[in-house]
């Protein structure tokens, strides 16, 4: 907060005087400035008008449909052509959608479903709402004619945007970066969508991580995190609008991993300190004009892939046999799992399943850079201190049923250390495992591990449980 | 020449003879820091409260517009501020921010600009000079009363500075006193709490003083029933403020004492009053302890209730002396008016309960909580009618300070009646936390107070620089302040009613408050008229030092003794020490031809058979 | 200019009640009848209040307006001198007191149905239907299982939801109110019933709501940024439906991905 003080006493005279333009108020999505400063000057400038080009400002954005994000559909028909003028008229069921009726539409583009244009796109830079006419950003080469039929897209999109502003940009920030205002006072801190990675999914992890669905999405929504600031927002939510926030998420996810892609790629020739070579530039320009727009395709289909990949049938990890009855043999055995060598699960949750294993007292190694972490404890892929959950505690933030621990257990916690058990334990054993990590917070129920000094006491609390 | 003057004449020779020792400072040639900065002199020690105070007013009111905008229309571009805070989000405010605003809006107001613009301005400018006194009992004191309030300024700003305090002027923990639980206040708090105690410090010398001063060093003849009802009001509050602000500062300190937390060598003290054990908050480790969370209310609210009353006190005590100026008529029920105070007083210590009925204590002290705040609506009420009664008969004369003092009397009515809705439990229930609430103070402390305030600003003014107001500006800044003010707090009843709860940053999340946001921007842009017209006041203020129209000793035609001193009064204010006969409010005595009013310090009329049959029955 | 500042004294009275009089039309009123008896008795004792502080205000306004217009036509050289009235002081004494302590006493036993656990309706205390537990920023509720009673500390098969708060219509239920972190207030605008949650303190609350529907729950004490995002509902249904949705929740909670989960809480009880 301090530094937005100072920044304000420094700046508020000559914001003033200056009288700040228009442009000043447009929010703006906020570059991945730690990648992206590792690039040349002119390379960088190239992401971000990529970006600019294919996604937009905040309330400008554009639907790339290149995408596999449900963007809203409004169907509808062209009532008369003048020029770059487009009168149409939308569907009824169209019409009553919130976010259509927004001059912010315009950007969205117009598909043609019928005529001499069918199959192509038309971007638009003006849309009234009142009389319905779009204005065309180009002259059209092949001018659509009456009765020709279009799709636009995008309403979803500013709808979700509306509510993401209001629901989730404090702490999620404009541009999903999990830097809000109030983000820096939050833990665990709020989700970075722009490595596209989210952590309660129903999704598998072998052999690699699959994408979370929007049903997995929506329910995190929904429910909530427990145990984190995270709230639930039904009901404040309603259902169309989860829909649109989800669209607006999953758009902003695909979005930084699309601008993550392109810093990578260029970074390979294109770095910082490469600046002094000779003629970089030229080959830059030369990169820019022939192969780069080829690779902005090539990595937007291998993003939108992933992504419409989760959704397809069977993605969801459901198990194979239904619960094993929880008896204080089934826990029994499980805590034997928790404690032994085969899933070891103690390592980081500790013997009293407090979350404080001894991995969390060592120094641990960034999987991605092999480098040690300079602080002890466990790290997440956003290279935040993490800790194991406690389980004494009964929260559980992927959700407490039976299928959700089981999920938790097979597919791991996505981005963290918590790894997918699917190949290590059998069905059986994962099963066992739930039922002990459930009765951990109740006294009463956990068993006691038989102990050459505590045989005793064990037959007792066992003779209680039943 | 009657005897009267006889002896005026003998006083006049005799503090001739000794005014050098009594005031032997006073004829050294003054350096400007020491007369200007520095002073010991009271009026500029009143002064300073008084252009201190009126800064900070728009300082609060800056953030009560910040405030409004929020609720009038959320998260869209805040003007001005919004795109320097906000650049990214496009000038919409977060959260956080929004709950400092109405904080530190609160605390600016209260502890910055009402409680020190009462008794640190109008206290000290008029103690000494309606009491005939030279000056304060303690001068040095009352320099260091108004420079106290430097650190608790500078507090307040390192507050701002590390992005303001967040728990609302009431602080209630745990959200105050657990830093994990609302983190982006963190030294934030912390500097809060000290400010407020510096404020504390500045009012208990500020209140040292005003004791000492009203019953020690009154003009000859100035007995306590012969004293202003600003005296009195200043009086009562004073001694309010000796006893209820021990416990604040108290309770202040085991806050800090709770929340500090030096880091590396010094632990910090982790006291833990307020602090029951086993809360995990923002995943922190669990706290530990075994304090209790109402222990802050109850102790908070002993000092902020009666603070209420010092809030309004002083305000009442001034309106009395303008209203009955400027009806030409003496106060209705002097006495009256002096027990009806005393009586606020007494109660206001024995109330606090009623802001805590929804906080799950004993239901029991509900009962006796709600039976003393209803009863403190009595001398209230007879305040106002006899307020009524002084106007009634009178000559009114429609100026400035009169057109506020009837706003004044106006707006303490619909104050005090909602404040029924409170006073009974089970309405309290419903309305507790919502914009009734809102409603209610504001009507009290600024449609009451600040009306009050306006009033004796423009009243004392000729007296602080010689120079008058500019009445049509003063009328226009009345008007419209009125205007914007009833249409700001006049609808939050109306919005209490429909259940519309404070300190919500975007009420309309919640469906059956969806419809109230057009009204809500009715009452914003009602806030903008009301915050701009306060544009009005200042120029009035300021320019008139330079360019007011020059008068006398006497202006309103007034009967205090502060209206017998030059206007600017000297240092040592009086250049005779001033005799009493009388009360202050003797005007249009019968039998009296040539004016209207006889001053405190005029020698009794003769007494002539027609003025004694004329004297109507007195009663005291 | 005198009349001028009498009328609009006497103006702004009148414009405050025409305003006040058409709120209820305009929506600027309760969020509707209350649904509970004891919000009824509330309301009543709201328009009682209301009635008499309309009628005070109207008469000190009023006299206000007509003192000052007869006192800026007053034509006498000199105003009326007067220092006051013994009788009239105590006169507007003691109707006053009178009129404050009727409403304080009248008033008693409203709060004591509504606060007092003695005067709690039977069978309230010994069988809440649920806990919540106010957190920053959210309503967490849980559920006995069917048939058994709330434990102080949470039992393994007790239920729970988020935001949801259900309540069986036309039977008096208690909840208990607890707190995770800070303050909060459990206020039901359409029930009349606000009470704070204070961490520490386990506070019983208790209504009987008369009709069916959905209610808003929200925090009404400052409990952080998200203070106004603690948006819950409250359903109040017929008790089958409860009982059912009770149910639904057991099954729910216990699945495990295959349709028959629900033996297995069977089998648990």
């Amino acid at each position: 907060m301090s530094v937005r003080w100072q920044s304000l006493i420094a700046v508020m005279l000559a914001g003033l005087l200056a009288g700040c333009g228009g442009d000043a108020s447009k929010a703006r999505f906020a570059e991945n400035s730690a990648l992206a400063k590792q690039l040349l000057p002119k390379a960088r400038k190239a992401v971000q008008k990529t970006l600019d080009e294919h996604f937009g400002a905040p309330l400008d954005s554009v639907a790339w449909l290149k995408l596999p994000v449900n963007y809203g559909k409004a169907e509808g028909t062209v009532k008369s052509v003048d020029g770059l003028k487009l009168s149409v008229e939308f569907n009824k069921e169209a019409s009553d959608v919130d976010g259509l009726t927004s001059p912010e539409l315009a950007r969205a583009g117009l598909l043609f479903t019928s005529g001499v244009s069918a199959g192509k796109q038309v971007l638009l830079a003006k849309f009234d709402p009142k009389t319905n006419v779009f204005e065309a950003l180009q002259t059209l080469d092949s001018p659509p004619a009456k009765d020709d039929t279009f799709v636009a897209a995008g309403h979803f999109l500013r709808h979700g945007r509306k509510l993401y502003a209001r629901h989730c940009q404090h702490c999620h920030g404009v541009s999903g970066d999990g830097d809000g205002t109030t983000a820096k006072y939050l833990n665990p801190r709020p989700r970075d969508y722009r490595l596209g990675v989210f952590k309660f999914t129903s999704t598998g992890s072998f052999p690699a991580p699959i994408k979370a669905t929007r049903d997995d999405l929506k329910r995190v929504i929904a429910l909530g995190i427990p145990g984190t600031y995270m709230p639930s927002f039904v009901p404040m939510l309603k259902e169309n609008e989860l829909t649109a926030i989800i669209e607006y998420v999953r758009w902003l996810a695909m979005r930084g991993e699309i601008e993550k892609g392109l810093i990578t790629e260029l970074k390979g020739e294109y770095s910082r300190d490469r600046s002094k070579d000779e003629g970089i530039d030229k080959s830059l320009e030369t990169y820019l004009g022939e192969a780069y727009p080829n690779f902005v395709n090539e990595i937007a289909g291998e993003v939108g892939e992933k992504w419409s990949g989760a959704e397809e049938e069977g993605t969801a990890i459901t198990p194979k046999k239904p619960r094993t009855q929880d008896t204080a043999e089934s826990r029994h055995r499980g805590k034997e799992l928790f404690l032994g060598n085969k899933a070891k699960c103690v390592n980081c949750h500790g013997p009293a399943g407090r979350g404080n294993g001894p991995m969390t007292e060592d120094f641990q190694k960034n999987p991605t850079t092999n480098e040690v972490y300079a602080e002890r404890g466990l790290f997440d892929v956003w290279d935040q201190p993490i800790k194991p959950r406690d389980l004494t505690r009964g929260i559980y933030r992927g959700g407490r049923r039976p299928i959700d621990i089981y999920r938790r257990i097979y597919v791991g916690i996505k981005g963290t250390p918590m790894p997918g058990n699917s190949q290590a334990l059998s069905e059986d054993e994962i099963w066992d495992l739930v039922n002990y990590a459930l009765s951990v917070p109740y006294d009463s129920q956990a068993p006691k591990l038989p102990k050459p000094h505590s045989v005793a006491e064990y037959s007792t609390e066992h003779g209680h449980a039943n | 020449m009657s005897t009267a003057e006889v002896a005026l004449g003998h006083d006049h020779d005799h503090d001739h003879a000794h005014a050098p020792d009594a005031h032997g400072h006073g004829h050294h040639q003054l350096s400007f820091i020491q007369k200007y900065v520095f002073s010991e002199d009271h009026k500029m020690i009143g002064l300073q409260f008084l252009f201190t105070t009126l800064l900070m007013l728009f300082l609060g009111g800056g953030l009560a517009l910040g405030v409004r905008w929020q609720v009038a229309f959320p998260w869209t571009d805040l003007p001005i501020l919004g795109r320097i805070l906000f650049p990214e989000a496009g000038g919409q405010m977060s959260p956080e921010f929004y709950t400092m605003l109405f904080t530190m809006h609160a605390t600016v107001m209260i502890f910055l600009v009402i409680i020190p613009i009462l008794a640190g301005a109008f206290g000290n400018f008029l103690i000494p000079l309606m009491v005939g006194a030279d000056d304060m009992a303690f001068p040095k004191l009352n320099m260091m009363s108004y420079w106290f309030m430097w650190p608790a300024m500078l507090f307040f700003g390192l507050s701002f500075y590390h992005g303001g305090a967040a728990a609302g002027w009431t602080s209630y923990p745990l959200l105050s006193d657990l830093r994990q639980s609302a983190p982006y206040s963190g030294s934030a708090q912390t500097y809060w709490l000290l400010g407020v105690t510096f404020v504390g410090v500045s009012s208990m010398m500020g209140s040292v003083n005003y004791m000492t001063t009203i019953i020690n060093m009154r003009a000859p003849g100035m007995t306590l029933f012969r004293m202003p009802l600003t005296i009195w009001s200043m009086f009562i509050t004073a001694i309010l403020q000796a006893f209820a602000l021990p416990v604040l500062t108290a309770a202040g300190f085991m806050l800090v004492f709770d929340r500090l937390d030096f880091g590396g060598y010094f632990e910090g003290i982790h006291s833990t009053f307020f602090v029951p054990a086993g809360l995990v908050v923002n995943n922190a480790e669990p706290t530990v302890g075994g304090g209790q969370p109402l222990l802050w209310q109850h102790l908070f609210w002993f000092y902020s209730h009666p603070a209420v009353y010092i809030m309004l006190l002083p305000a009442m005590g001034m309106v009395s002396d303008v209203l009955s100026c400027m009806c030409r008529k003496p106060i209705f029920g002097y006495k009256p008016m002096v027990y009806s105070m005393s009586a606020i007083a007494g109660l206001g210590f024995i109330v606090w309960g009623h802001h805590m009925f929804t906080s799950g204590m004993n239901p029991a002290l509900g009962m006796t909580f709600m039976v003393s705040t209803m009863m403190i609506a009595l001398p209230s009420a007879v305040k106002v009618f006899n307020w009524i009664g002084t106007i009634w008969g009178g000559r009114v004369q429609f100026n400035t300070p009169m057109l506020n003092c009837v706003a004044f009397v106006s707006m303490f009515v619909v104050g005090g009646l909602s404040g029924i809705f409170m006073a009974s439990v089970p309405t309290d229930i419903y309305f507790h936390d919502t914009y009734m609430i809102v409603a209610h103070f504001h009507y009290v402390i600024f449609g009451a107070t600040l009306f009050g305030v306006f009033a004796g600003i423009h009243f004392w003014y000729p007296k602080m620089f010689g120079r008058m107001m500019n009445e049509t500006v003063g009328k226009w800044h009345f008007f419209l302040t009125f205007i914007g003010f009833n249409g700001t707090f006049f609808p939050m009843h109306m919005l209490g009613i429909a259940g519309f709860p404070r300190r919500y940053a975007d009420p309309y999340l919640h469906p059956y408050l969806e419809h109230l946001m057009p009204l809500n921007q009715f009452i914003t842009y009602s806030a903008i008229l009301m915050g701009f017209s306060q544009f009005l006041l200042l120029g009035n203020f300021f320019v008139s030092i330079f360019n007011g129209k020059k008068i006398g000793r006497n202006p309103w035609n007034a009967n205090g003794l502060e209206w017998t001193a030059p206007s600017p009064p000297g240092h040592g204010n009086f250049d005779i020490l001033p005799v009493v006969y009388r009360g202050p409010y003797e005007y249009s005595t019968p039998g009296q031809v040539d004016r209207d009013f006889l001053m405190q310090t005029d020698p009794p009329l003769r007494k002539t058979a027609s003025t004694v049959a004329a004297t109507p029955a007195v009663h005291h | 200019m005198r009349k001028f500042w009498c009328l609009f004294f006497m103006f702004w009275p009148i414009a405050a009640i025409v305003y006040s009089a058409m709120s209820p039309a305009y929506g600027w009123w309760f969020p509707g009848d209350s649904v509970t008896e004891l919000g009824q008795r509330i309301d009543n004792l709201f328009y009682l209040i209301l009635i008499i502080i309309t009628v005070v205000f109207i008469g000190t306004q009023m006299a206000l307006g007509y003192a000052l217009w007869k006192a800026a036509h007053n034509e006498d050289e000199k105003a009326h001198f007067s220092h006051g009235s013994h009788n009239l002081e105590v006169i507007w004494s003691v109707a006053p007191a009178v009129i404050l302590l009727f409403l304080a006493l009248y008033q008693m036993d409203v709060w004591r149905d509504f606060r007092v656990k003695a005067y709690f309706p039977e069978g309230t205390i010994e069988t809440p239907i649920a806990e919540v537990t106010a957190r920053q920023f959210e309503w967490r509720i849980r559920y006995p299982a069917p048939g058994k009673k709330l434990q102080p500390k949470p039992q393994p098969d007790d239920l729970y939801a988020v935001n949801e708060l259900r309540a069986p219509i036309g039977r008096a239920v208690m909840i208990q109110l607890r707190s995770e972190d800070v303050q909060h207030a459990f206020f039901l605008p359409h029930l009349r019933i606000k009470q704070d949650a204070i961490p520490g303190q386990i506070i019983p609350i208790w209504f009987k709501a008369e009709k069916k529907g959905i209610y808003e729950l929200l925090c009404a004490e400052l409990c952080g940024w998200g203070h106004y995002k603690m948006r819950a509902q409250l359903t109040v249904e017929r008790e089958v439906e409860f009982q059912d949705y009770l149910k639904k929740l057991q099954t729910d909670q216990n699945y495990d991905g295959f349709p028959t989960s629900d033996s297995v809480a069977k089998k648990e009880e």
